[in-house]
């Protein structure tokens, strides 16, 4: 099973440093057999603090010189406003516009930062280095996730959710260790996140943090005779529990929960798959999303 | 031919030519086809002599008569040329394979012990200085005793921890460890103490690979009697890795789980190459992975005949190649399994 430290830290404080926390788990049972590292020390490509940071993207100007190319004007917490130019596919949209008010964040990496080579597929890094680019002086970049090592995606930049802080190191933002744990059959109760958060509570002297259920409303018109559910074999499923949930929007989910499904080892659909993925890893409930078909 | 009116003579042309041919033939595989050609089922010479109807009944004995002279004649001239092939080709094969006696002997290969044998013989006389018998169980278990008596009940989770090779027989299988010799021993030693190791060879179906092998040896050990304690095994196994490992190795207990003990852990010894650093023998961890252990589940002693408000005991399993993997720097299990005598020959007892 795969925890990433940064989802674990939503329940649990840790105070130990990433490798006594793996030690203390094995003693215990909980056998951490490896540690896997995102931008930070000990990754194959940790983000450089200084120069890999959270960039907001302010307008995105035509290119003079190219119709495959723009110019975005970023701003990533320092003085003055850079101009990059890019051909990422996803901010054509953006064109002739001022998307300030829109929050685009993006990792913003600095000239002289390490970066995977997006062009390359045998993981060969490169230093960014500026050079002009039809006629314009290039220095910084706007990073896919390929180019920060987090997936193979290089399609486009990365978009991170509005409210990442502008100028931030992303390693302090999207930085993280992945325990992988290999649960024994005795341990079913650590099969989750939260699982993983109670045992070590209780190695640590911490208390755990639920998640606040009472948050969720419950009201609504009952269910009778709107949903129907039919178990064949009650000796297998003593208990089913529904909720019918309407006005959904099919979309992408955030970025930090793409992110933390993607650590954990699963492939982020859509909102909805997400979410009872999400959940199931948190609280290791398994559940499922239906539609409910209209007659 | 065939056309010509049957007769002595047509014969008899027939088989000077045949003994003609025949001169000319230095090789058993045109030798064979001739006999084909002239004496076979279908042969010229046996074609011919089928058509004796064709002849006036009163000439007809005459021929009969003649025939089998000029067919006896024929074979006896294969046969002699037979002699005569086999003869130059004895002769040939000699000449080419001829053999210089005066050439040094080959050395006669000494053969030397497995190494997995040492290891176990190693392993088996430390636990025989300690006061442990040798017992020995079946290859071949029930589900029974592999499973359920060492309380795994079917369809639990902790039996995919265990791939396992079943027969066409139901319910009988190779063992995957060497655990249901426990409850042999128990069964035939109950109510007395029981001190044994259970050596032997263990079986998986796995993927083959440079760390695991569909059969291998496990050294499994159990204690049974009155106040057996867990302080008991910590130190017994404790003093194995030193008397295995050498005196002043560090080892660790790491709680785990097996269905037939509770508690259980894994011992851990100081890495025998970095002593403790971290290398790539220990994963830079610093630790090896030695042995699987725990106290005697109830049920597993209930099952063996021990009341367990009354016994207990302790129990531990270690791989055999595993350990001799670790001792030696081997880095693939294949090895052992693969009769290569460059890898083999490098263990000397």
């Amino acid at each position: 099973m795969k925890v990433p430290l940064s989802w674990l830290k939503d329940y649990v404080d840790i105070l130990l440093p990433v490798t006594e926390l793996a030690e203390r788990l094995t003693l215990a049972g909980l056998e951490v057999s490896n540690i896997q590292y995102l931008g930070i020390e000990g990754a194959v490509l940790p983000w450089d603090r200084e120069r890999i940071v959270v960039g907001h993207i302010l307008a995105v100007r035509p290119h003079p010189n190219a119709d495959r190319l723009v110019l975005a004007d970023v701003d990533y917490g320092a003085d003055q406003i850079e101009t990059v130019v890019t051909g990422a596919p996803n901010l054509f949209p953006y064109l002739g516009q001022d998307v300030r008010h829109l929050n685009l964040k993006s990792p913003f990496a600095l000239e002289g930062a390490v970066l995977f080579d997006g062009h390359k597929d045998d993981g060969s890094k490169m230093v960014l280095k500026g050079r002009p680019v039809r006629g314009i002086m290039n220095r910084h970049m706007l990073c896919s996730e390929k180019e920060l090592g987090i997936s193979d995606d290089h399609t486009g930049i990365l978009i991170l959710d509005a409210d990442a802080p502008t100028g931030a190191p992303l390693a302090d933002v999207l930085g993280t260790a992945v325990l992988d744990i290999e649960l024994t059959p005795s341990i079913a109760r650590c099969a989750s996140i939260i699982g993983v958060a109670r045992e070590v509570a209780a190695l640590t002297g911490q208390r755990v943090r639920y998640p606040d259920y009472t948050r969720l409303p419950l009201e609504g018109p009952p269910l009778s005779g709107r949903v129907v559910i039919e178990t064949e074999d009650a000796h297998l499923n003593p208990r089913f529990c529904a909720a019918l949930i309407e006005g959904i929007q099919i979309g992408p989910s955030p970025y930090w929960m793409q992110l933390r499904l993607r650590l954990a080892g699963m492939r982020p659909i859509n909102n909805v798959v997400d979410v009872s993925n999400y959940v199931m890893l948190e609280m290791g409930q398994p559940n499922h999303a239906y539609w409910q078909i209209r007659r | 031919m065939p056309d010509s009116p049957q007769s002595i003579e047509s014969l008899d042309q027939l088989a000077a030519r045949a003994l003609a041919e025949l001169e000319g033939i230095f090789d058993s595989e045109t030798l064979e086809q001739w006999h084909t050609a002239y004496l076979g089922r279908k042969g010229k010479v046996t074609l011919s002599v089928r058509r004796v109807g064709e002849l006036p009944k009163e000439e007809r004995p005459a021929f009969g008569q003649h025939a089998n002279r000029v067919k006896q004649q024929l074979e006896s001239a294969y046969e002699e040329r037979a002699r005569f092939i086999k003869a130059q080709e004895m002769e040939k094969s000699l000449a080419e394979g001829a053999v210089d006696v005066t050439l040094p002997g080959r050395p006669v290969l000494r053969g030397r012990l497995h190494p997995s044998t040492q290891t176990l013989r190693r392993i088996l006389q430390i636990w025989a200085d300690m006061g442990f018998q040798v017992y020995r169980s079946r290859d071949v278990e029930t589900d029974e005793y592999n499973f359920q008596l060492l309380n795994f009940p079917p369809h639990h989770p902790a039996r995919d921890m265990q791939d396992t090779f079943y027969t066409t027989q139901p319910d009988v299988l190779l063992r995957t460890h060497t655990s249901p010799g426990q409850i042999h021993a128990m069964r035939e030693y109950c109510p007395h103490p029981i001190r044994v190791v259970l050596p032997g060879m263990c079986y998986r179906y796995e993927q083959i690979t440079a760390r695991s092998e569909i059969q291998f040896h496990q050294v499994e050990g159990l204690a049974v009697g009155y106040n057996i304690r867990f302080t008991d095994l910590k130190g017994t196994l404790t003093d194995f890795a030193h008397r295995m490992f050498g005196a002043g190795r560090k080892t660790r207990f790491r709680a785990s789980y097996f269905p037939f003990t509770e508690p259980s852990a894994e011992m851990d010894v100081e890495c025998i190459l970095c002593n403790g650093r971290g290398c790539r023998l220990c994963k830079y961890t610093g630790w090896l992975e030695i042995l699987g252990c725990g106290m005697v589940h109830p049920v597993v002693l209930q099952n063996g005949g021990y009341d367990p408000t009354i016994y207990s005991g302790y129990a531990f399993g270690m791989g055999v190649e595993r350990i001799a993997m670790l001792c030696y720097g081997i880095e693939d299990i294949r090895y052992f399994w693969g009769n290569d005598l460059r890898f083999l020959e490098q263990f000397s007892p």
